[in-house]
This record gives structure tokens, sequence and C-alpha cells, in this order.
């Protein structure tokens, strides 16, 4: 990567985390936050209430918000590179569908455990990706296209299903809730959440970063990769069952994301090029900082909480469009003629 | 050409001034119909004995029953978890039709009852359309606050021919809003008690100023902290909730995915007074809500003030007064119905 | 002997392609697979390289059966010029070409230092150097195909299968990549299968020469052997003639009547 972009990165970073650290409905400070940072140094603390806000509810939502930011954006660049679609998304296997199904049929079912509405969306999310990988094993057809077509066929399977759920729900209670966990939100961030989330997100992105280089093959079609010696049809699965259990594990602990996963890696592939081994760590700091920055503004800017989507897609969907417009970094193939 | 539309306007406002003088809200005895100006202000004509009536929301139906017009419905008009409790004690409700598919009325279903005359709530204004095109007078109706559920249960009494039902039901629902506002008036604004009162979403989904729940809490001499927000249940921030540092938390339904073990367990409450305080309370609602608009909002208003400043309603009963409340208003006491406080 | 097909029919589906072909390409020089379009040159080459399953017979690369054969062992005896390429992302050359190092790469490593530097010699080779920074999807169809053929090269497999590499080369590019072709084969030892439409290419350059017709081997030897003119007319078309330039090369040409050959013939004459 160039020297600037990194440099880029590192500043764009430092001062979301600080802006992240700082900001808040509940009024602490940068004197108070460096307070509560350094006490091991034997600054005096500000008061109790503000070290328990800050660190039960600051700190964790923070670390949340960058640790899944991250996770979706490599999965985003995972599925963009295994499809061979710049367009491709993290939920493009039915994962989100799935985990929204999970979710509602725990909330109308299973009501008392929050727990309960987390496994559920989880094992429902990846239930719909092995779903349409099974689908798509049944054709004889092994190319990434029918894989595509059967994430589409299961997503609309969970969807109807979710969209039955919700018209048997009780409109005041259960809909509602269904609504609220599907718009997805940072709100509930708290370290038990984080203990059950990073985890597997953390291991999952740090395993893809690990087997970066394998996926530049990956984007190759599939003969040009058979050829190269990728058991691409073995690898795919690994590089899906892996970015599968990131997605499912955040949409499951904070609702859907929409946008970030899909933006993300176009970002970093302007700052970082092409070649995987640089643009998975790229992707990741990249989606890490920008979604702790969107929830940083999505918890502080008004008292009512700003559903996270909508501040994601307003930032998001501009980004794209102009994207779209100057072809360059879509990757989308020009033709110059011979 | 301006001349001309200047003067077709000018005949066309005075034709309608000459219906409203020569029709007036309750027109000559003898007619079989009469006009009303429902809370929309649409002139609405209905006939004058109506033996098949109908509510699209059991704001309206709530009040049928009140006003002991039951007997003329054509269908169930309580929803949910009401219609539960009222089929387990009332055979002849639970064998009433549903016309209520999913979130959806059938409109089909509901005017193949042929109904003469439905009550609908202010907002559904396209269940409203899709009745009228099918010949059937609709009355909207609403509540929002007390008052305007007050005037809705008039405006249905009128209609409904049973004016004194009516007046019965609002002074009763004020004789409890008065006991409270008597017994708490000199709480000076400084001590009422500053209340969160959390929806049916979550607990981080807050009832706004412009709702109904404000109103109940200003009744009982307790604040909303959420009343500067506007709109309907507001979604907020773990640390917004934090820094309003509520003394008190109302969980707006009995059916979430959160109860009050769970939010004294909730780490990110932990500073809240609230909780340290142990004062986290469910408001009634597993066989309704009391904090849904209708009148008998007035039993939510005695609950919040009972609980709130116990010591000032120690001869009050809730049960007592719930039970009373709803054998007269619904048939069946609260208690036989399944409620619970 | 370093590939044997053995008795091999495949095809797609219930859509036979290939039937019954045994063919054996000697070790080290250049084979060219000549056939009218859709004669199974392409699917013969995806056999080979395992792409395809054969519904019948085999192909042995040095002895084994390449449908055993693990990808990365395939890909560490036989390396493949596609007959187009692009890529969803822009990727540069060079690091297009660096995916050739894949079946040596551990899957969690990336390839080292000595690799890029063995990746910018092959660019030189195929004297292609200036592209190595230039995105891939940029390029012309000419120019990807030198960049395949600088990976493939890269790949370094006894056993190269091209299909087609010519199709987008300008003239000077054809005889460059033959020449390429000619210069690895001897220095390496490899052993190229080229499937080629141009008669001439395959005269000049070529040291065997496989004839398909219709899915069926119906000539195979020494290009000097097999390119006769009833053999070409045979297996790619009726219009077609031989003749013996004064410089003593044998070229093909269509069989109508040309400004450029009765020009020659007059000069002949005189």
């Amino acid at each position: 990567m160039k020297k600037s972009g990194v440099a880029l990165l590192c500043l764009f970073f430092a001062a979301s985390l600080g802006i992240a650290l700082c900001a808040g409905r509940y009024p602490i400070g940068i004197q108070g936050v460096a307070r509560l940072l350094f006490a091991w140094t034997g600054v005096a603390p500000p008061s109790e209430e503000t070290r328990l806000i800050f660190w039960n509810i600051r700190l964790p939502r923070i670390i949340m918000s960058f640790v899944v930011g991250c996770g979706i954006s490599i999965a985003g660049a995972v599925f963009q590179a295994l499809f061979r679609n710049p367009l491709a998304a993290p939920d493009i296997l039915g994962v989100t569908a799935g985990s929204c199904f999970g979710a509602a049929l725990a909330i109308m079912y299973f009501t008392t455990a929050a727990l309960a509405v987390q496994g559920s969306a989880f094992v429902f999310g990846t239930l719909a990706v092995t779903l349409a990988y099974l689908l798509a094993s049944r054709s004889w057809d092994r190319s990434a296209a029918v894989l595509v077509i059967s994430g589409i066929v299961v997503s609309a399977f969970f969807q109807a299903g979710l969209s039955i759920l919700m018209y048997i729900a009780n409109p005041y209670d259960q809909l509602a809730q269904i609504v609220f966990w599907i718009m997805g939100s940072f709100h509930t961030a708290s370290w038990a959440k984080a203990q059950t989330t990073l985890p597997l997100v953390v291991a999952g992105s740090v395993l893809l970063m690990i087997f970066s280089w394998r996926l530049n093959v990956m984007t190759q079609h599939e003969e040009d990769a058979l050829s190269l010696g990728i058991d691409i049809f073995r690898w795919r699965c690994f590089y899906v069952t892996v970015s599968t259990l990131i997605v499912a594990a955040s949409v499951a602990a904070v609702g859907t994301i929409a946008w970030v996963g899909l933006i993300m890696p176009h970002i970093a592939r302007y700052l970082a090029g092409t070649d995987h081994r640089r643009l998975i760590p790229a992707t990741a700091f990249l989606g890490g900082t920008f979604l702790l920055l969107m929830d940083t503004i999505a918890r502080s800017v008004l008292a009512s909480e700003i559903p996270i989507s909508i501040i994601t897609s307003i930032i998001g969907a501009p980004f794209l469009g102009y994207l779209v417009m100057n072809r360059r970094y879509l990757g989308v193939e020009r033709e110059l003629g011979n | 050409m301006r001349m001309r539309s200047v003067i077709m306007m000018i005949i066309m406002l005075l034709g309608t001034a000459c219906m409203l003088t020569g029709c007036p809200g309750t027109s000559d005895s003898k007619s079989r119909t009469m006009v009303v100006i429902d809370q929309l202000g649409r002139r609405v004509e209905v006939p004058r004995e109506l033996t098949r009536i109908s509510a699209m929301h059991h704001f309206g139906g709530k009040i049928v029953y009140a006003l002991g017009q039951q007997h003329r419905l054509v269908e169930q008009v309580l929803y949910g978890i009401e219609a539960q409790a009222m089929a387990r004690v009332d055979p002849r409700f639970a064998a009433l039709p549903m016309t209520l598919e999913g979130h959806a009325m059938n409109i089909e279903h509901l005017v193949a009852l042929s109904p003469q005359c439905v009550f609908v709530y202010a907002s559904d204004t396209s269940d409203m359309e899709l009745l009228q095109n099918a010949g059937i007078p609709v009355i909207a109706v609403k509540g929002e606050t007390l008052e305007e559920s007050f005037a809705a249960v008039d405006l249905m009494a009128r209609v409904l021919n049973c004016p004194e039902k009516g007046q019965a039901y609002i002074a009763d629902c004020r004789r409890l809003l008065d006991l409270v506002h008597d017994r708490l008036k000199d709480i000076p604004p400084e001590q009422r008690r500053r209340v969160l009162f959390t929806g049916p979403k979550s607990i981080y989904t807050v009832a706004t100023g412009q709702m109904l729940q404000s109103e109940i809490l200003r009744r009982a001499a307790a604040l909303n902290v959420a009343g500067s927000l506007r709109g309907n249940w507001a979604d907020v921030s773990p640390e917004q909730v934090a820094s309003w540092n509520p003394d008190v938390i109302f969980l707006g339904s009995k059916l979430g995915t959160y109860g009050v073990a769970e939010i004294y367990q909730n780490s990110q409450f932990t500073s809240l007074k609230a909780i340290r305080e142990r004062r986290v309370y469910v408001f009634p609602s597993n066989i309704g809500w009391w904090d849904f608009p209708a009148p008998h909002c007035a039993l939510g208003v005695v609950w919040t003030a009972k609980t709130l400043y116990p010591e000032r309603f120690k001869d009050i009963d809730m049960r007592t007064v719930a039970d009373d409340f709803y054998t007269k208003y619904t048939g069946h006491a609260f208690t036989a119905m399944g409620g619970r406080l | 002997m370093s590939l044997a097909i053995e008795t091999l029919s495949a095809g797609y589906g219930a859509t036979p392609v290939l039937h019954d072909i045994t063919l054996k390409v000697e070790e080290g020089g250049i084979c060219a697979l000549m056939g009218r379009n859709g004669s199974g040159k392409t699917t013969l080459l995806r056999c080979i390289n395992a792409i395809l399953k054969p519904k019948h017979g085999g192909v042995k690369a040095f002895g084994q059966e390449v449908s055993r054969l693990k990808r990365v062992e395939i890909a560490r005896l036989i390396s493949l010029v596609p007959q187009s390429s692009s890529t969803a992302f822009p990727f540069t050359c060079r690091e297009m070409i660096l995916m050739g190092a894949a079946a040596r790469v551990r899957a969690w490593s990336a390839p080292s230092r000595k690799e890029v530097a063995t990746a910018l010699e092959v660019l030189h080779e195929v004297g292609i150097e200036g592209l190595a920074n230039r995105p891939f999807n940029q390029l012309s169809g000419g120019e990807r195909q030198l960049v395949m053929l600088a990976r493939a090269l890269f790949q370094n497999t006894p056993i190269m299968l091209l299909d087609e590499p010519n199709a987008h080369l300008d003239f000077s590019n054809q005889h460059r990549m033959m020449e390429i072709m000619r210069a690895v084969v001897k220095r390496r030892g490899a052993t190229a299968l080229i499937s080629l439409h141009d008669p001439n290419l395959t005269l000049h350059y070529c040291d065997h020469v496989a004839m398909l017709k219709k899915g069926r081997l119906v000539a195979h030897g020494p290009t000097g052997a097999v390119m006769e003119e009833k053999t070409l007319r045979e297996v790619l078309g009726e219009n077609i003639r031989t003749e013996t330039t004064l410089g003593g090369h044998t070229v093909v040409t269509p069989r109508g009547p040309s400004v450029a050959v009765h020009k020659l013939k007059i000069l002949s004459r005189r």
C-alpha cells in the first residue's frame, strides 16, 4: 500500500476513536475521558457514575462497532472476490434473511431470553447459507453464479418466512420488536454481548487475513484458477464458511447493517490496490473505523437514536453512485480494443 | 372567466352553508337517519336505529362495551390479548365472527356481515375509504388524549342512542382522575417523580412527549424524562437513558423480550437511580394496555399514582378499583378475565 | 512419454464431443492441435487439464492418471493459457503473473521476494516488462494473451497447454509468441500442446501436429508428414492448397485466385 494510504487510514482511525470516546449523550468530555483512561497512573477519576457509563456502555459499544465493521467489510470483500462481482454484499447467500427469520422466530416463541434471539439468528443465518450451498451443489454447474442464484432462492424463502411470522405476530409487541431487531443497532452492546460475538468475528477475520493472498486466485475464472492449482470448490467452501460465520455472528448481535460490507472494499481498493494481501487488512481497518464513526453519529447527535442503517445508507449509497459513474474502481471491465 | 369562478365559489359556499344549517347534528326526530360530525370533522349520515355495528380498532370496540351496546356488534371488535381474555369469559363474544386476518381487516368479510355503521380509528384512512366505497357509513373516532377519548365516547353514545350511558362512563373516568389529582396536587414540581416509560419494542424505546403516556404521567404528578422528544416511540441510546437518570422505569409491555429481572442485571443500567432503588415496574397490560388510547387509561393514571406515591393511596386497592371498573364497563371483573397488575 | 491420451471420449451432458481419441505427445517440442471450429480442440485440452471428466478413457501425464491427481499436483505438471481472459477486479499484470506461483505457495502465505524477482524475469522474457504495473483489464486482447503466456511460463510446468493463444495477437506478436514457445521448449525441455488455426504457423514452428475432425483424431504425426494438401483439405476445408515458396517453405493458401499469388507466379516464370 502507498505510504500515504497507510498514514491516511491511521489518521482517520485515530480521529474517529478520539471522537467516539468523547462524544455521547452522557457528557463526559475530553478531560473526563482522559482521567478515566489514565486512572491507573493515580489521576483522580471522575464520579463512579461516569466511570460505570464509560466502561459499561460507551466502551463496549465502541469496540463492538469497530469489530463488527471490520468483520462485515472483510466478508464483503471476500464475497466480492469469490463471486467475481464488485457488487456482491455479505448477505448475497441469504445469511441476513436467515438471521432475521431466526430472530423473529425467537422473539415470537422464546421471548424470555435475549440470548435466545441472538442464538437463533446466528443458527438460522448459517443454516440459510448451508441450504444455499446444498442447493447449488445439486446442480451439475459448479460455477459461482449458481451459488448466487441459490442464495437468492434461499433469501426469498426466508424472507417469505419472515413475512409470515410478521403477519401472525402480535402487532403491538412482537411485530414492533421484530422490526426493531431487523433495523439493527448497537444499543444493546455490552460486555456480555461482546463476549459472545467478538471471538468468532475476530477469529474469522484473522483467518481470512492469513489466507488472503489465495483470494487473488479465487477471483480468476474457475478454469484458470483450477489450472493454477487451486481447488476452487474446496476453497470456496472454506471462504464462504468463515465469512458466513462472521456475518451471522455480527447480524445476530446487532441486526442488519446496510451498505458497509458493499462499500468498504471499494474504498479500500482505491487506497490499497487489488491485491487481497493488502486489500483485506485495509478493508477491515477502514470498515471498522467507518462503522465506529457512523455509530458515534447515531448515538450522539440527537436525543433519540438514529438507526445505524439510515446513516450508513445516506453516506454509502451516494458513494456507490459516485463509483458507478466513475467506473474505475468498480473494476468493471473496460474494453479498449486491440 | 375569473368573475365566473368567484360567483361559482360563492354559490357553492352558500349551498354548503344551507346544507349545514338545514340539517343540524340531530335533525328532526321523524327522520329515519341522523347526521353526525365525526372527530375528523366529517359529516356522516347514519340510521337512527342501529342494530348491526362494527368497529375496526379496539379503541372503538372497547367503548361499545363500555356503553353496554355489545349486543349490536356483528363481529368481535376486540383484538389480540384483549379478545383472548374476553373469549375466555364470554362465550357469546367467542362465537362472533372475526374479520381481522393477520394485521389487515378482511374488508369483504366485514361488508358481508352488512353492518349499518362502522367506527374507524381516525388514522386508518385507507380502511375508511374502502368501507365508504362499499356504501357503509364510517365514523372516525380517536383518543390521543383523555379528553379526546371522552369526546369519542360522547359521539358514540349519541350515535348508539344511549347518551346517558356515555355521560356515566365519562363521569366515572373523571372521578378516578379527580381522585388522583386531589391527592397529588400539593406535590411541588421539583418533587415529582421522573419516569422513563419504555415501549413494547425494547427497553431503549421510550414514550415521547407527544404520546398519551406523557399525559398519564402528568396526571399522576410525574414527569416523562423523554418529554422533549417528538413523534411516536423513540429509540434512544443507553447513554441517553443514563444522562436522564430516571427515578422510576415503567415497562410498557409484559410481552417483551426483556423483563424486570433482566433490566436489573443489565450492566448498561447499573448507574441508574431507578435500578439502584429497584424501581422498575411493568405497566399493567396482560389483558389489554392501560396506556393505549381509550378512556380506561384512567385506570393507568390511578395505577401510576399509587405506584409512584404509595403512601398517599394506602386506602386504595388497585385490584378492587380495576375489578369494579371492568365489571361495569366490560361486563366481567378484571381478575375474572385473567388480568394481572 | 510426457502426455498420453488413451481411448478418450468426452462431452457435455448428453452431447458427445470427443470420440475415442488416442494420442501420445512426445516429450519436448511443440505439438499443434488443429481442427475447424467446434471440432473439439478446447474440450480435449480441458480433458488433459482434468477440468472436464472424460466419459471414457483417460489422460496420463508422465505415467500418472491426471484425474486422480490433486489440483495442486496437476498445476505442477500442466499450465494453461486460456483462449481469452478478463478479471472482475483491476489487478496489475504483475499481480496476475504472480498468481502463477499458487501451486508453490503455501495457502497461508504469499509469493516470496524470490518469486517476485522470477516473475519480473519472465516479464522480460516475454518482452512485456512495460506492462508490469498496468491494470490487466485495460490491456488489449493481445497484450492480455502475452500476460497469460507469462503467467503460464512463471508457473513453470513441464507441460503447457495453449488454447488458441494467437487469437488476439497482431502478426508480429503471433510470431513472437511462437518463437518464445520454441525457445522455452528448447531450454526447459517442456512439451507444449497448442491449438492453432493458422496452418502456416503450424508448419513454421511445430514439431508435431494432431488433426481433429468432428471430435475424432484423423491424423497425427510429425508436421512435415501430416501437413499434406489432402489431409488439410479433409480437416480444414475444401478450399485449401499448399505450395512451396521460392525460399523452399511450404505455405497454405486459399484456393481461389489471389493477386499476390498471380504476381508471384509471373515472377517465378521469368
